[in-house]
């Protein structure tokens, strides 16, 4: 699995480790039951402390993108397959966008603010609960 | 560099060669088997009626010390001269699949050797006793064992002459479908790990519990040789453990790989890689099986399981391979870095490769 960190970004080191797992899985190159990799291994290549990648895997977990079980290590949870239909979509909205004049920041700034605005509508499921 | 990649593409196996190649070891490695096993069956249950009800079936140091009734030596040539074969034909036949080579034919042949030496050592070992009033007075077996271990060189030379000989196909270099951009200042990381799949690693554990109750009878029953056995239960059980799974990373340091006891381990720094790519390769036509091995044209490897891998090219040395999935994309990473490191400070103009 291929991560991208850039030590000099004001983007927190933690965030661009999710980032490039999520990108990883909107390309479908991780789909769900895939383990990543542990992450003593990736701290240790990135050269990044592994509470920064463990924070990154919780972030993960949080959007419900990966499971993390103890002694299993994180996998690809199957909620994350959805992700990976809507890549082509996202594509195509960046590209019109930037064809339009409209940074992917701007972009993602307005897909936030439009999710806050129909929060009650989207089940954005925060259960902190296990499953069963 | 483009030379040898089309050799790589054009050494497949002729299909001619391959189906010969496969007919000939359906013969000696199942035909075979069966035909001497069968032949020796019939000899034997003719002998019945002349052998008395209970007969010498083991032999220790000072002579024979087990006994059984005579119908034991039916089972134990249909377990050892039939069952064993076709357990090897199978999966020889399951894991070789199109990569044909010097392995299977030796698997073939050893198939063939081995149901000889189970007809010759039970109508041996029967022969001698033939018209015995006491079994404990069977002779030493130590005459039939040697001829039986002579028919098991001699049917397994002829098996392994009869078979064609097909050299084992090159690896064929997988296209680059990724093309890995490291931006200036950015950390780019390949981690994966390689595991040897559940069917060979069950196999594998099975094999070693085979060892271990044939070490737990050698040195139960006092036969010399049981801690030789012992020795290599202990050394294939630790080898195991050692080969089953490896962590693979490339950082722009170079490649590293380490298996999960911490050892064995491979660290390959970047300056000493001249080149990377991803192969595809056939563990048993071009390594003669899995784990850390090299192969007859002297690359070592980290060998799983059929398919992808990374082929890393060492300056002065033999290349390094590791089959894993997502090959390409680690083969990639690493030839960025290989590229980026000789051409220092060069802005990126490079229109080769535009973006996708």
């Amino acid at each position: 699995m291929l991560i991208r960190v850039d030590p000099d970004s004001p983007r927190a080191l933690y965030d661009q480790v999710a980032a490039s797992v999520r990108s990883d899985i909107l390309a479908g190159v991780l789909a769900p039951g895939d383990r990543l990799p542990a992450a003593r291994d990736v701290a240790e290549a990135l050269d990044i402390n592994q509470h920064t990648v463990l924070h990154a895997y919780q972030r993960l977990r949080d959007e419900g993108l990966v499971d993390l079980r103890r002694g299993r290590g994180a996998v690809i949870s199957a909620s994350a397959a959805p992700l990976a239909e809507l890549a082509h979509d996202i594509d195509e909205l960046v590209r019109r966008a930037a064809a339009l004049g409209v940074s992917a920041d701007t972009l993602a700034g307005i897909v936030h603010a439009h999710r806050d605005a129909r929060t009650g509508m989207n089940a954005i499921e925060n259960s902190e609960e296990d499953s069963p | 560099m483009t030379a040898r990649d089309t050799t790589h593409d054009l050494t497949r196996t002729p299909a001619p060669l391959l189906r010969r190649a496969r007919l000939t070891f359906f013969v000696v490695a199942v035909i075979a088997p069966i035909v001497i096993t069968a032949v020796a069956v019939v000899v034997l249950l003719t002998w019945l009626p002349t052998l008395p009800p209970q007969v010498a079936t083991h032999w220790g140091v000072s002579g024979a010390d087990g006994f059984g009734p005579p119908s034991t030596y039916v089972w134990l040539l249909i377990g050892i001269g039939l069952g064993l074969p076709a357990l090897m034909a199978i999966v020889t036949l399951a894991s070789v699949g199109a990569h044909w080579g010097g392995a299977a034919r030796l698997m073939g042949a050893l198939a063939a050797g081995m149901s000889a030496f189970a007809a010759v050592m039970s109508l041996g070992s029967l022969a001698v006793q033939r018209d015995l009033a006491d079994p404990a007075e069977a002779p030493g077996i130590g005459g039939v064992m040697a001829i039986a271990f002579g028919a098991l060189l001699l049917v397994g030379a002829a098996a392994w002459a009869v078979q064609p000989r097909v050299r084992s196909e090159q690896g064929r270099t997988l296209e680059p479908r990724y093309a890995v951009h490291v931006e200036k200042g950015e950390r780019v990381v390949w981690v994966a790990t390689t595991t040897m799949p559940r069917g060979a690693l069950a196999f594998l554990i099975l094999v070693l519990l085979g060892l271990v109750a044939l070490a737990a009878y050698m040195l139960g029953t006092g036969v010399e040789g049981g801690w030789i056995v012992a020795l290599v239960v202990v050394v294939v059980g630790f080898a195991l453990a050692a080969t089953a799974s490896f962590r693979v990373t490339v950082t722009p340091e170079g490649f590293s790989a380490r298996a999960l006891l911490g050892w064995p381990r491979i660290r390959i720094p970047l300056a000493e890689i001249e080149s990377a790519r991803a192969v595809e390769i056939s563990p048993f036509g071009e390594f003669g099986g899995w784990g850390w091995r090299i192969a007859v044209d002297g690359r070592t490897g980290i060998v799983m399981r059929r398919g992808s891998a990374i082929e890393v090219s060492r300056r002065g040395r033999r290349p390094f391979i590791v089959t894993i999935d997502g090959a390409e994309e680690a083969a990639a990473l690493l030839q960025a870095y290989v590229e980026r490191s000789r051409t220092p400070r060069t802005p990126s103009t490079d229109s080769g490769k535009a973006t996708s």
